[in-house]
């Protein structure tokens, strides 16, 4: 299973509005393998909903669209792809869960019958054969009594166990790849833990590779493998999970990791970055991250950096890794 | 055990309904429709004379053992009439309201879902659709083609579905931007599935309301039309045409049996269909609570 699943190359993705066009996604590459976990974090507003819709092909048309790039799962372009055969592929082959588990259910359908919907779509089974594999799923997501909950309605359930709902409809097809879209923000914390742990389990024994979305870098460090650190539509640093906690190197992310709730003491007011993510309307022409950083230089608002490899797995866009020579022939 | 039993699963029509039970004024609506619609139905078995029995020795009969609510010009039993207009009025108010609610709720998704310059052309068909005035239509097209109860029924459903085109649409693109939407094409369903299995059944409440209080608007407007003679034809009875007999001062002055019980008729159903809509409005909107 060391097979690549998900290839990402360059991706663009922007927006119309009225006020002009912006991309939210600026050129964004990654990949991952099978069975793996790739976590992207970042704050609010940085592209990492929109590389996820982009991947689903669900960008909010008309305004949305995506203007270079590939997306490569199981080799197949996904951007080639028609409507049709997208739909084959969602829900089917790339599955994902959503951030709020109180409104991603139709409240108007018994949970049984919105489980059996994707089955029927997908693996073509008879609306009476679906009951018992609706209850098999809901038990292996660790619902209580789930040949009750089968015939319940969302309003009844909890937020968990709604979430554990949204994941068994997730993986009711067994997908290649699963996109966890911000899947605990809006859990507390207990719950939280839970469906993180079931998320693991069910990883390990499906070998499905999962794209992990959030902005919590502590469920970063219990889940993922690799890391994205993103920032205004670009990847600021790439590498696996224990670099990042172990030795961060862009200004960025060390920013992230100071701002943690659990690194404040007691009666300290806690460390924020200063200043505001810069409107898409209004990108520094340098470093999009130059103004709120601490060590910015001349060359940081002049020039955007590239990203650089500063060993095999691990790269960072600043230009402090960058030797004078380098800089200097940039400007 | 006995308190999982207690939470039985009910659905949101189940609540609505139970909600709807505890209105006094739906429920008097209700009984009443039904009432009507039963005797109406079962007119054959309830009434022993023939709907056009002419009986010109018995004319303008008043009511009596033998002919409840008397008779007309032509010594027709009034009674049976009105049960046998029942059935025309309230066909007439259902089918345009079918028609009505099938062009609305198509032609309301689709621009609402779709948006862009899809939704444009059909709210700018609304707009001129709005234009007509109902009425003046109505007597053109009763003028031309001759007066028949089909006519009033497609003419009533083809002007009578901007109203509800304009709430659908709303309803949906509110809809179209929850997450369950989303999600639904995250699972991979095309779009005439997500319309017709997850926004349809979302918009319900507003369309039963509306379909609702448009059959009262269907039997009203089938009343105004027969009076004036342009809609159901003679000898086939609706309560509109048998108003008309008050046009006659004649009757007007003399015989009350004739004009009083159909428009008694007209004025209770519509009272209570509108009790109902009104009822069922507050039950099924889950933003209203009492």
């Amino acid at each position: 299973m060391q097979n690549t699943t998900l290839v990402v190359e360059n991706l663009v993705t922007g927006f119309k509005t009225s006020e002009g066009s912006f991309n939210a996604v600026d050129g964004v590459d990654f990949k991952i393998e099978g069975g793996k976990v790739l976590g992207i974090v970042g704050e609010s507003g940085c592209g990492k909903s929109i590389t996820s819709l982009s991947i689903m092909g669900l960008v909010p048309k008309p305004n949305g669209f995506i203007s270079s790039g590939k997306i490569l799962f199981e080799g197949q372009d996904l951007l080639k792809l028609s409507e049709p055969e997208m739909q084959m592929i969602r829900g089917n082959r790339i599955a994902m869960i959503f951030q709020e588990p109180m409104t991603a259910l139709n409240p108007v359908f018994k949970i049984g019958f919105q489980i059996a919907e994707i089955l029927e779509t997908h693996q073509h089974l008879k609306r009476s054969e679906c009951k018992p594999i609706c209850i098999e799923l809901l038990k292996r997501v660790g619902l209580p009594r789930p040949e009750k909950v089968v015939d319940e309605y969302p309003h009844q359930l909890s937020g968990g166990m709604r979430q554990r709902v949204m994941i068994a409809m997730a993986l009711s097809c067994n997908p290649k790849l699963l996109i966890a879209d911000e899947p605990t923000t809006a859990l507390d914390v207990t719950v939280q833990a839970q469906v993180l742990e079931l998320m693991k389990d069910l990883k390990s024994e499906f070998q499905t590779s999962i794209l992990f979305i959030t902005h919590d870098l502590g469920v970063i460090a219990e889940m993922a493998d690799n890391v994205l650190v993103m920032y205004a539509g670009k990847v600021m640093e790439e590498t696996d999970c224990e670099t990042l906690f172990d030795e961060p190197l862009h200004p960025y992310t060390l920013a992230l990791l100071c701002s943690r709730p659990e690194r404040i003491k007691r009666g300290e007011s806690p460390i924020c970055i200063p200043g505001m993510v810069p409107s898409p309307f209004d990108m520094p022409k340098g470093c999009a991250f130059a103004p709120r950083c601490a060590l910015s230089k001349d060359i940081c608002k002049e020039k955007k950096p590239e990203l650089k490899a500063i060993s095999p797995n691990h790269k960072v866009r600043c230009w402090q890794y960058y030797s004078e020579e380098e800089q200097c022939q940039n400007i | 055990m006995s308190l999982e039993n207690s939470v039985k699963s009910q659905s949101p029509w189940q609540i609505g309904f139970k909600r709807l039970k505890k209105n006094r004024l739906a429920m008097i609506g209700f009984t009443l429709l039904c009432i009507v619609v039963i005797i109406s139905v079962f007119a054959p078995l309830i009434t022993r004379y023939d709907r056009d029995a002419i009986d010109t020795l018995n004319s303008y009969q008043k009511p009596s053992a033998e002919h409840w609510l008397g008779t007309d010009e032509l010594g027709r039993d009034t009674f049976t009439r009105l049960l046998y207009g029942g059935r025309i009025s309230l066909s007439v108010g259902l089918v345009s309201t079918s028609i009505a609610v099938l062009i609305g709720v198509t032609l309301g998704t689709t621009g609402g879902y779709h948006g862009g310059y899809i939704d444009n052309i059909i709210m700018r068909i609304v707009d001129v659709f709005m234009c007509f005035p109902f009425f003046l239509i109505a007597i053109v097209v009763a003028a031309i083609l001759g007066p028949s109860i089909w006519n009033v029924m497609i003419i009533s459903g083809i002007l009578g579905w901007t109203g509800i085109a304009r709430i659908v649409r709303a309803e949906v693109l509110s809809i179209k931007e929850r997450e369950f939407i989303e999600a639904a094409r995250a699972l991979g369903l095309n779009s005439k599935d997500i319309i017709i299995k997850h926004i349809i059944p979302n918009i319900m409440a507003p369309i039963i309301v509306y379909a609702t209080l448009g059959i009262a608007r269907g039997i009203l407007s089938e009343a105004g039309l027969s009076f004036l003679g342009l809609g159901v034809k003679p000898p086939t009875p609706s309560w509109g045409n048998m108003l008309a007999a008050a046009q006659s001062m004649r009757s007007l002055r003399l015989h009350w049996w004739l004009w009083i019980p159909p428009g008694c008729l007209v004025f209770f159903m519509i009272l209570s269909i509108n009790f109902l809509g009104d009822g069922l409005r507050d039950a099924l909107d889950p933003k209203l609570k009492q």
